[in-house]
């Protein structure tokens, strides 16, 4: 253990991982900090640049542009009302306010020191639990994985939206897609049309880069209403957060962080739960002075601590037992796929050095992010600026050139293109997109692996019940199932609660 | 001119459309396992995503026709006929981009600033810079072969 440690940290203490994590950080905070765009957009659209560097620099790029677009959601909320992501919702109920009384520095540097403490927790948490879990999942064998598999498709039911139904036919989507090439099991072809590129299959990454980057630049031709991002104040100087501000938030933070990297671990949550829950409870816990709703300092560092202590705990799943979470974990997924380590309980015993290397790479992230927002804040104010017409045809530009880097194929580039009409096209009927790539990341491991399962049984199903640790999985996608449309259901409880009181 | 429509209804109308015309694909597209297969084959899976299409689609015709569940939404002719317009663009760039990803992409760029309504000719001279930047990171410094 102490030599893969002294591995990894051989691996970790270079000036190229510093210089990367910083690039992903500035990138993350730029692009979570102009409503609109996200940290899984920029993780796609930078996704293929990243081929040709080291797996521990690219994946530290990657994993900082998610932990810093986080911390970026904070700067809109607080400043124009608007959260630049679904996990800074909570937020900008104390932050706006906060920000209307003429302390926005002092908002957002609560924000910041809240999302460190929150990120630093998570982090650990990822670093210390990920491979003890892995320990116990060593042991699975097909049927188990299977029921992995399952469990990680019932994340559908929260990513859905509106209706359960139109994320099962995403899903569907999704898992047909990865049917399409060489079926690994029986050597057949399936839905290639006759055409050998099709062989390999389709890449996710090019669906990813079509549903996710160019539906959103097709919406955005459409887009007439002017765009918030010019509303954007400069942080006045002058107003600072406080030792004694930090002093009493700081049992708040902690308590935060823990309910962020416990939601975050558990998949198909993700930060916007995780800071209304953590809101609700520091609202809960309030004393009789602390007026939340109307710039409470506390009601800034609730959220935030949450939504940042949710974030590194999203890869436990996914690190652990190969699920992602939510749609960023699937989209690094994809990357930690590409850059050759194969995820889930295999992954600490395979590649122990390379991994650890980006889990302890992912604490020191953290405070490579303080240090950014403390002195760079005001340099990322004026930099969402940027006119959305231009970053429009920036983006398409950079999404083609990386799509035909995937594989250097002219397909990619064409997958990518179709796949961002269609997804344009179903989000007019309200299809969720994250269900497709749920589908075309779960479907191949659920599928070879009922085979397997099926194989070792002589064709009896009830293997699936026999094994306890696949019971329990069973026993836990149904109740994950049931958890998470109440939890579902909660938070938009609480936000339609908070639209109510806004009016 | 708009269009409305139901979400619901519309969108269970495409799923079974969609499934219908797997079930006819399958067959098709792929082959006849022989090997002992225990009932599950290479066309297993396919086949259950089509009868979960059309399921789900007809359940969705049912939430909007019989349980009155849905939601009438809007098309602006106007508006989608401009996305129309660039998916169109697009196709065009698919064509485009085997003869040379140099010009076809600042092609593509430079239309999207049209389509967006700029007209800053500055944000033209930004957008051809950076795919000529690029090109010439891929190809000289990455030596990755752009067509």
């Amino acid at each position: 253990m102490g030599e893969v440690i002294l591995a990894a940290l051989g691996n970790l203490l270079t000036i190229e991982n510093f210089i990367f994590v910083n690039i992903g950080l500035f990138t993350g905070i730029i692009f979570g900090a102009i409503p609109g765009l996200n940290g899984n957009l920029a993780i796609t659209v930078l996704l293929p640049f990243t081929f040709q560097m080291g797996t521990v620099p690219a994946l530290l790029l990657l994993a900082a542009i998610f932990f810093g677009s986080n911390f970026g959601g904070s700067i809109s909320a607080i400043l124009i009302n608007t959260p630049g992501t679904n996990a800074a919702a909570a937020t900008l109920i104390d932050g706006y306010p906060l920000c209307q009384h003429g302390q926005p520095r002092r908002a957002l540097d609560m924000a910041l020191v809240a999302s460190t403490i929150g990120g630093l927790v998570s982090a650990l948490c990822l670093l210390f639990f990920a491979p003890q879990i892995s320990k116990v999942a060593i042991t699975f064998g097909a049927p188990e994985y299977f029921a992995l598999a399952i469990f990680g498709l019932s994340v559908i039911a929260s990513v859905s939206g509106k209706s359960i139904i139109k994320g099962l036919i995403s899903g569907g989507l999704g898992i047909l897609l990865a049917t399409v090439g060489i079926d690994s099991v029986s050597g057949l072809s399936r839905f290639t049309f006759g055409n050998f590129r099709l062989y390999n299959g389709v890449k996710m990454l090019a669906v990813l880069l079509g549903v996710y980057a160019i539906a959103q630049m097709i919406g955005r031709i459409n887009q007439t209403e002017p765009v918030t991002v010019s509303e954007l104040k400069d942080a006045e100087a002058g107003d600072h957060i406080t030792a004694a501000d930090v002093k009493k938030t700081l049992p708040t933070m902690l308590k935060s962080a823990g309910i962020g990297a416990f939601i975050g671990a558990i998949p198909g949550t993700g930060g916007a739960i995780a800071s209304f829950l953590a809101y609700n409870e520091a609202k809960r816990c309030a004393k009789p002075d602390e007026k939340f709703g109307q710039g409470e300092i506390k009601g800034i560092a609730a959220p935030e601590a949450a939504n940042n202590g949710a974030t590194a705990a999203t890869l436990i799943p996914l690190l652990t037992l190969g699920i992602p979470g939510d749609v960023v974990s699937a989209t690094l997924l994809g990357a930690f796929t590409m850059h050759g380590l194969v995820v889930g309980p295999k992954l600490f015993s395979t590649s122990g050095p390379t991994v650890y290397a980006v889990l302890i790479g992912c604490v020191i992230a953290q405070v490579l992010m303080f240090a950014q927002g403390k002195y760079l804040l005001k340099l990322f104010v004026k930099i969402t600026h940027i006119p959305q017409d231009l970053l429009t045809a920036a983006l398409v530009v950079i999404c083609c050139t990386g799509a035909f880097a995937i594989s250097r194929s002219e397909m990619d580039v064409y997958v990518m293109l179709l796949f961002g009409a269609v997804a344009y096209v179903m989000q007019k009927m309200d299809f969720p997109p994250v269900p497709i790539v749920l589908g075309m990341v779960l479907g191949p491991t659920a599928e070879s692996n009922l085979r397997n399962s099926l194989v070792m049984s002589g064709g009896s199903w009830s293997i699936f019940l026999t094994r306890p640790i696949c019971l329990a999985f069973i026993i836990l996608t149904v109740v994950l199932v049931i958890l998470l449309k109440r939890g579902d259901a909660k938070q938009r409880s609480a936000t339609k609660q908070f639209m109510n009181d806004e009016e | 001119m708009k269009i409305r429509y139901r979400s619901n209804a519309a969108a269970g109308a495409v799923s079974i459309v969609l499934g219908v015309i797997c079930l006819i694909l399958i067959p098709r597209q792929i082959g006849e396992d022989y090997a002992v297969t225990y009932g599950i084959t290479s066309r297993t899976v396919p086949y259950a995503v089509t009868v979960l299409w059309i399921v789900c689609g007809l359940a969705l015709l049912v939430q909007s026709l019989l349980l009155k569940k849905d939601e009438v939404k809007e098309l602006d002719l106007k508006k989608e006929g401009k996305a129309l317009a660039y998916m169109g663009i697009l196709l065009v760039y698919a064509i485009l981009f085997n003869k040379s990803f140099l010009l076809s992409t600042a092609f593509l760029g430079a239309v999207t600033l049209v389509f967006v309504g700029c007209r800053k000719k500055l944000f033209y001279a930004i957008v051809l810079a950076l795919v000529t930047a690029l090109y010439l990171l891929f190809s000289q410094v990455l030596h990755i072969q752009m067509p």
